[in-house]
């Protein structure tokens, strides 16, 4: 009796430890080809209503355009508000081995948002991108 | 010195105060300098007076130290002839005076040896540079119309430490050794509400690496710079004291390190991880 039990545990054992070997082959590192660091933090502005989204992209390698693809700014709640594309226009997008900057954004005072950015870096034909949800934030 | 009479005068009054253990550990000190052999002289003649006072067999009674010195050195085949009459309490003075440091007579001139040594060895290092192309003695040489003189390196023959001098970083964390062959760029100079860094790429024909230091605004906003890492374990590396991470990230090796106040240095490129230590370690303590 006892050595059925063991044989019972034992055989349990094993496919526990069978389990999580085909676990492991599913998980997916969190590496990037092209982006080694980033950072996008958002906090509330000196002026009325302003939201200050902060970034920073460094890539693995000279990059011929990186940066801020996309700023989705929601409420507290969860409710869509708006998107920004990034562009080198509105100076969100850049070249080089790194962007780093801030970008001013005009929501209603007193509400309470979160922002998702993400962040792109292009190095030749290869680029890839990452999402940073920022903390939720009152508008001043 | 007479020991009877005393030569520190008042000065020393203070060595009064000290144990006889304090006093025989400043016997210790060595100096060729003539207030230190006051000094000296001093302390012995305070360990020599409470010895009279209160014996206590630290020092032996002087007619037996002279019997064995008899006994011992001044053999049939070791036999040596005494400057002078020794009085006993000259004998006295040396046995107390034996937890000094010897002093060779030949201090001085193995002092100037080594000095000797150390200038030949430089200046046939600095002929040897100059050989391959670098002019290093012009590097050095200062002069003027009526002057000339040698100068030390300063942060003008390094960018890095000028770079970091200018935006108010601490230039000694610049790197000072990098791989052969790799020139670093024109340092630049990143900014954001959140930090602002001075970054330098370092190029060959075939690959290049990059030094970013960033200093942040705000401590608690360190945390949120995130790196990318594939499965391959987290190797630490430590130099003065600073804690390095290298991490890998693919095809890129990326080295970090914090002082967990406001600055964050990272060293990063397609080189190897033996490099990489190799430059940590040219970064000043």
């Amino acid at each position: 009796m006892k050595r059925k039990i063991a044989l019972i545990l034992a055989l349990i054992l094993a496919f526990s430890c069978l389990s999580t070997f085909a676990l492991a082959a599913e998980i997916i590192p969190y590496a990037s080809p092209t982006i080694g660091a980033k950072l996008a933090i958002m906090k509330a502005g000196t002026k009325t209503g302003e939201l200050r989204i902060s970034y920073s992209v460094d890539a693995t390698g000279d990059a011929t355009k990186l940066g801020v693809s996309t700023i989705k700014i929601y409420k507290s709640d969860g409710s869509y508000v708006e998107t920004i594309k990034g562009t080198t226009d509105n100076g969100l997008v850049s070249s080089g081995i790194s962007h780093v900057g801030t970008y001013s954004y005009n929501a209603v005072s007193g509400q309470y948002y979160y922002a998702e950015v993400t962040l792109f870096a292009t190095i030749g034909s290869t680029s890839d991108s990452k999402t940073v949800t920022t903390a939720t934030v009152k508008a001043p | 010195m007479n020991i009877q009479n005393g030569s520190s005068g008042r000065k020393y009054d203070f060595l009064e105060q000290l144990s006889v253990e304090d006093l025989e550990s400043l016997l210790r000190l060595s100096s060729d300098s003539v207030e230190t052999e006051a000094f000296l002289d001093a302390v012995t003649e305070v360990i020599v007076e409470r010895e009279r006072k209160a014996p206590t067999g630290r020092i032996p009674d002087v007619d037996t130290a002279w019997a064995e010195f008899q006994r011992d050195y001044n053999t049939a085949k070791e036999r040596f002839q005494l400057a002078g009459k020794e009085s006993k309490a000259i004998v006295e003075e040396r046995r107390v005076a034996s937890g000094r440091k010897q002093r060779s007579p030949l201090r001085p001139w193995r002092s100037v040896a080594v000095i000797a040594a150390t200038l030949v060895i430089s200046l046939a290092c600095m002929v040897g540079v100059q050989a391959t192309g670098l002019d290093v003695f012009g590097a050095l040489a200062r002069w003027t119309e009526e002057t000339f003189h040698y100068a030390l390196p300063t942060a003008e023959d390094n960018p890095i430490r000028e770079a970091l001098r200018n935006q108010g970083l601490p230039e000694e964390l610049a790197p000072t050794w990098w791989p052969e062959g790799f020139l670093p760029s024109e340092p630049e100079v990143y900014e954001s509400d959140i930090f602002r860094g001075v970054y330098i790429t370092f190029e060959n024909e075939d690959c290049a690496f990059r030094f970013r230091i960033r200093k942040f605004a705000n401590q608690m906003d360190m945390p949120q710079l995130d790196y990318e890492k594939d499965s391959y374990p987290i190797e630490t590396y430590v130099n003065y004291g600073r804690m390095f991470y290298i991490i890998s990230n693919l095809d890129d090796t990326w080295a970090t390190w914090t002082d967990g106040i406001s600055l964050v240095i990272d060293i990063d490129g397609n080189i190897t991880p033996d490099e990489i230590k190799s430059i940590i370690n040219s970064m000043g303590g």
